[in-house]
């Protein structure tokens, strides 16, 4: 399924990225649905969850282009249930070919598979029909500019950027990707209970589409080290340009590290340095499940109420700096909102000026514990609030810090507090008297975003950052808009001789 | 040049030949087990363990009956072992099967082969070995031999439900009751530790009411009142150990009496006991609670022989306009109270129960095990009131918009129909507060049938599907959860004795 094309030589124009039809319509995928059906025996219910994509991707290294593809797929699950009045359980096949020999062959497997299973025994229970939700309307998270960019002008774009790092006797390594996913999920179960076409757990057809370019730049003396990158749904927000320019900057500053003694310092934490930062705090606003559920090891876990027979979590307290908001518009132009029927539409805060004030939970919780019956989404897509402090007026005010770009591998230790690890990368610099003095060797952090949210001094203004999705196709793009912060006492442990 | 000629006219022929020729066909490996050449005893122990699961397996997927809808089957605990498996720990033991060349030592993995092949002779000879070595280490190393031998006979060692931790390998099944009374008749007798005698017999007590029901009430009375005798004589120090060893560490002086009453005086009752409360329960409710009270004197916080509260419901369903006394004066009145958001009775079970539905695969995973218990007891007894005590809890399923409490009524009526369970149903609406800002959490209060039935207890909610049996006097009988007989219980079994006995009264009266 895939055709690729070297980037040496005369480059063939792709098929994938001429042909119109990357990615499978909303009718093509109502008819894999019917086709689907059409080939089921046995009785029993029919469902299909369909996803394609396209992908068009470059990827360079030392100067020279090495990988340059347009892929696409289809990702088709069949599932069968309750064959011939056997099986309780759906039985799922998967399969990426859509002529019928195949999906019926897939069929036929998930009927072998609900064969095996038992009867579902006396009855099935009697149900109310089911809740008709609001018709899902597809999310701003779709560009023509990211669908269209071709392998030629992904190429214009590699070129200029490998020229711009030549001229000034760089080398430079990068990756270019762009991608259109399309989605659907249907089913047949309990026609009797539906009020409309597709039951509130049902996919309606949906897209979207993703683009992103990371650039390193190096020294031949392998020294400096810069990176700069960016991540849209829309190509036309990513400008090559600034993001090399800003990778050779900062490759060129970082030239020659002198090392200093880990220890705990005040650090101005560029945007994505926050952002890499923030991830495990993000991750684990996902779930109110985790801390009303006894999962102690959860951040938000506050106790037992013995008087109630329930667990407290830690909403409603203050957990973080009062300035420090997270919290998710979706008419904001910058993030969009790649959402389920079920889940709640409306601008959603999980922090608000450093008070708890929500987490994600599942539809299950708000129907049996809550006013509603909608699930919360988490903070995939967010906007962590900010002030008007410029990084220059930051370092301007420092008497003796650093300059942090960005963190790699950054790992939870001990999800309790959130105490994380992870290295510098790309750019670290100390700041003495207001002043940017040499470059610095690497360190590793030991430190909890909580900890660190807690000791902010300045914010900066919310930018995006880079961040991808980390599904090729389940999951949608995860923009995300995060300030520079200016932290004290940021705890680094040790000295890392990578650059 | 001469020398290569065959190798250009070998070319030539393989060039020649169609490409598929010089390829290997595939056939399929020959993936048949020998279990006769394994060549340890423990491969023996997993090769039978694998082909009795496998067994079972086949055997359920080929009645492929959803073991939810049958009552707990006691029988099935001294099954024996399927013929295949019997088979294979014959096929596989036979390099062992000469009792006199094995080591004393391996006894312990050996005698749970033997039995599975149906040497019992054998696995008698080698206990005999074993028994007669540890007898000539010493007092200690006999009894810790014989423990060993009566857990192995017991089905109390390896992998099995009922087995002890710690202890690798097969189970023994069925269990050999008159081995373990033969090696203990033996044996025991030899030991003075008082201590281990008593643990030696409360294992035999156990064997005795395995699976639930009484199999050897003759061997309950002669152990019971040895183990009985033998505990009092301890000292204080000697006790707290027993408990500890018995129950783990626990700073509960109680807890040694609170794990005989368990394992013996239960068994007591069991044996003896049971049937003369039937009896009185057949004469009438005074003299049931008078039996009840005689052998329960610490029993003080059961409502038995009290008036069952009348029920209270803000809606009523199938009843008609006579729905103000229940339960009806006259008749034999089972209470059940059903909470539909706490469907969930076994957390692990593999069909789990789901108080919302989320999805399709919510409608069909659900587990009615308790409505298929109260279905099988209103198919029974046709005669016997049931009342469903339930409470509004503001949705139903996936449903919440516009929740009423007549709706909540209607909704539960039509899936407990959907069952075969037909009963009055009284749903009373729940008095609620939220908890304040963020948490917003829903807390309900407890409702006026759930402190009236509280009796003594904490007013709360009652367990789900717990039941209170009530005679035509409308005087409370007995309570219990309604669910399945169990391998340590008889839940179900009891409670149809109950009623049974109930019922021939109510009859006998009229």
């Amino acid at each position: 399924m895939s055709g690729q094309s070297k980037a040496s030589g005369p480059r063939p124009v792709s098929a994938a990225a001429t042909d119109p039809r990357r990615i499978l319509s909303r009718e093509e995928c109502e008819l894999i649905f019917e086709r689907a059906c059409r080939f089921a025996r046995g009785g029993g219910e029919t469902g299909i969850m369909v996803f394609s994509w396209w992908q068009g991707e470059l990827r360079w290294g030392r100067n020279r282009v090495t990988l340059s593809s347009d892929r696409r797929d289809t990702w088709l699950n069949v599932q069968r249930r309750v064959v011939d009045g056997r099986s309780t359980g759906g039985h799922r096949v998967t399969t990426n070919q859509l002529d019928d020999v195949s999906i019926e062959a897939a069929v036929r497997a998930a009927e072998r598979m609900s064969l095996l299973g038992i009867d579902p025994g006396w009855g099935l229970g009697d149900y109310p029909a089911l809740p008709e939700y609001p018709p899902f309307h597809g999310a701003p998270v779709w560009s023509d500019a990211t669908f269209n960019l071709t392998t030629e002008a992904r190429a214009e774009v590699a070129r200029s950027i490998i020229g711009a790092v030549e001229a000034e006797g760089l080398l430079s390594t990068g990756y270019l990707e762009v991608r259109g996913v399309a989605g659907m999920s249907k089913g047949t179960e309990v026609p009797e209970l539906r009020q409309g076409e597709l039951a509130f757990w049902d996919l309606p057809f949906t897209t979207w589409t993703h683009a992103q370019l990371s650039i390193t730049v190096r020294d031949s003396t392998e020294t400096g080290s810069g990176w700069a990158a960016l991540a849209s749904y829309d190509w036309n927000r990513i400008d090559p340009e600034a993001l090399t320019e800003r990778a050779i900057q900062k490759c060129v500053a970082s030239r020659n590290p002198v090392a200093l003694e880990p220890g705990r310092y005040t650090v101005i934490l560029e945007p994505q340095a926050v952002a890499d930062l923030v991830e495990p705090l993000i991750g684990s606003l996902l779930a109110r499940e985790d801390p009303e559920g006894r999962r102690r090891q959860s951040p938000w876990y506050l106790g037992p109420d013995e008087h109630l027979g329930l667990h407290r979590s830690k909403l409603g307290t203050k957990v973080v700096d009062s300035r420090i908001s997270i919290s998710h518009d979706p008419s904001d132009p910058l993030l969009g909102i790649p959402g389920a029927r079920v889940d709640t539409y409306g601008p959603v805060t999980w922090i608000d000026r450093g008070v708890l004030t929500n987490l994600g939970y599942r539809f299950e919780t708000d129907v049996k514990w809550l006013e509603g019956w909608h699930g919360l989404r988490g903070p995939a897509v967010y906007r962590m609030s900010g002030g008007d402090t410029t990084i220059e007026e930051m370092i301007a005010s420092t008497r003796r810090g650093l300059l942090v770009t960005r963190f790699s591998n950054v790992r939870t230790l001990d999800e309790r507090s959130l105490l994380c690890t992870g290295l510098t990368r790309d750019g670290l610099w100390l700041i003495e008297d207001g002043k940017i003095t040499k470059a610095v060797k690497n360190f590793r952090f030991t430190e909890s975003p909580l900890f660190v949210l807690n000791s902010v001094e300045q914010l900066g203004e919310p930018v995006p950052v880079f961040r991808t999705p980390p599904h090729p196709f389940l999951i949608g793009p995860m923009p995300a808009l995060v300030p520079a912060l200016k932290v004290r006492d940021f705890s680094f442990t040790s000295l890392i001789d990578a650059v | 040049m001469r020398g290569f000629g065959w190798l250009s006219v070998l070319s030539s022929v393989l060039l020649a030949a169609p490409p598929v020729a010089g390829q290997t066909l595939f056939t399929w490996p020959d993936t048949a087990v020998d279990v006769s050449q394994y060549a340890t005893v423990e491969e023996c122990h997993a090769a039978v363990e694998r082909v009795t699961e496998s067994v079972r397996r086949n055997e359920f997927f080929l009645h492929r009956v959803w073991r939810d809808t049958l009552p707990y089957d006691p029988v099935e605990d001294v099954k024996p072992i399927p013929a295949e498996a019997q088979e294979a720990a014959r096929s596989c033991g036979a390099r062992f099967s000469d009792v006199e060349a094995q080591p004393v030592s391996e006894y312990r993995m050996l005698v749970p082969l033997y039995l599975a092949a149906g040497w019992d002779e054998k696995a008698r000879a080698l206990v005999k070995r074993r028994m007669d070595a540890a007898a000539r280490e010493g007092e200690a190393a006999l009894a810790a031999a014989l423990d060993t031998v009566v857990h192995v006979y017991s089905g109390r060692t390896g992998g099995g439900r009922s087995s002890l931790p710690g202890f690798p390998g097969l189970s023994v099944q069925p269990p050999r009751f008159d081995l373990v009374t033969e090696v203990v008749d033996e044996y025991l007798p030899r030991v003075s530790d008082r201590m281990r005698r008593v643990k030696i017999l409360m294992a035999q007590v156990q064997l005795a009411r395995f699976g639930a029901r009484l199999l050897d009430s003759a061997r309950i009375e002669w152990a019971a009142p040895q183990i009985l005798a033998l505990v009092d004589s301890l000292s204080e120090a000697e006790k707290a150990q027993l408990a500890e060893e018995l129950t783990g560490f626990t700073e509960d002086k109680d807890e040694l009496e609170k794990r005989l009453y368990r394992d013996v005086y239960r068994a007591v009752e069991s044996a003896s006991k049971r049937q003369a409360l039937l009896d009185s329960l057949r004469h009438s409710t005074a003299a049931y609670v008078r039996e009840y009270r005689r052998q329960h004197p610490r029993a003080v916080d059961v409502p038995y022989g009290q008036p069952a509260p009348t029920l209270e419901g803000d809606v009523w369903l199938g009843c008609g306009d006579r729905c103000a006394s229940r339960p009806v004066p006259g008749r034999v009145s089972l209470v059940v109270f059903f909470y539909h958001d706490v469907v969930r009775e076994r957390p692990n079970d593999q069909h789990q129960c789901i108080s919302v539905v989320s999805g399709a695969s919510g409608i069909r995973a659900h587990c009615p095990r308790l409505v298929y218990t109260l279905r099988r007891l209103a198919d029974r007894f046709p005669e016997l009131d049931i009342t469903i005590v339930a409470r509004t809890h503001g949705f139903f399923g996936y449903l919440k918009e516009d929740m009423t409490a007549e709706k909540e009524a209607e909704l539960l009526r039509r899936w407990l129909e959907s069952f075969g369970v037909r009963a009055v149903i009284s749903m009373t609406e729940t008095d609620y507060w939220r908890l304040p800002n963020h948490d917003r959490r829903r807390i309900d209060e407890p409702t006026t049938n759930e402190v009236n039935y509280s009796f003594d207890g904490p007013a709360g909610p009652r367990p789900n599907g717990w039941s209170v049996l009530i005679d035509e006097d409308g005087l409370i009988v007995y309570d219990t959860v309604l669910q399945p007989d169990s391998r340590s219980f008889a839940y179900e079994s009891q409670l149809i004795e109950m009623i049974e006995a109930l019922l021939e009264r109510n009859a006998a009266r009229r």
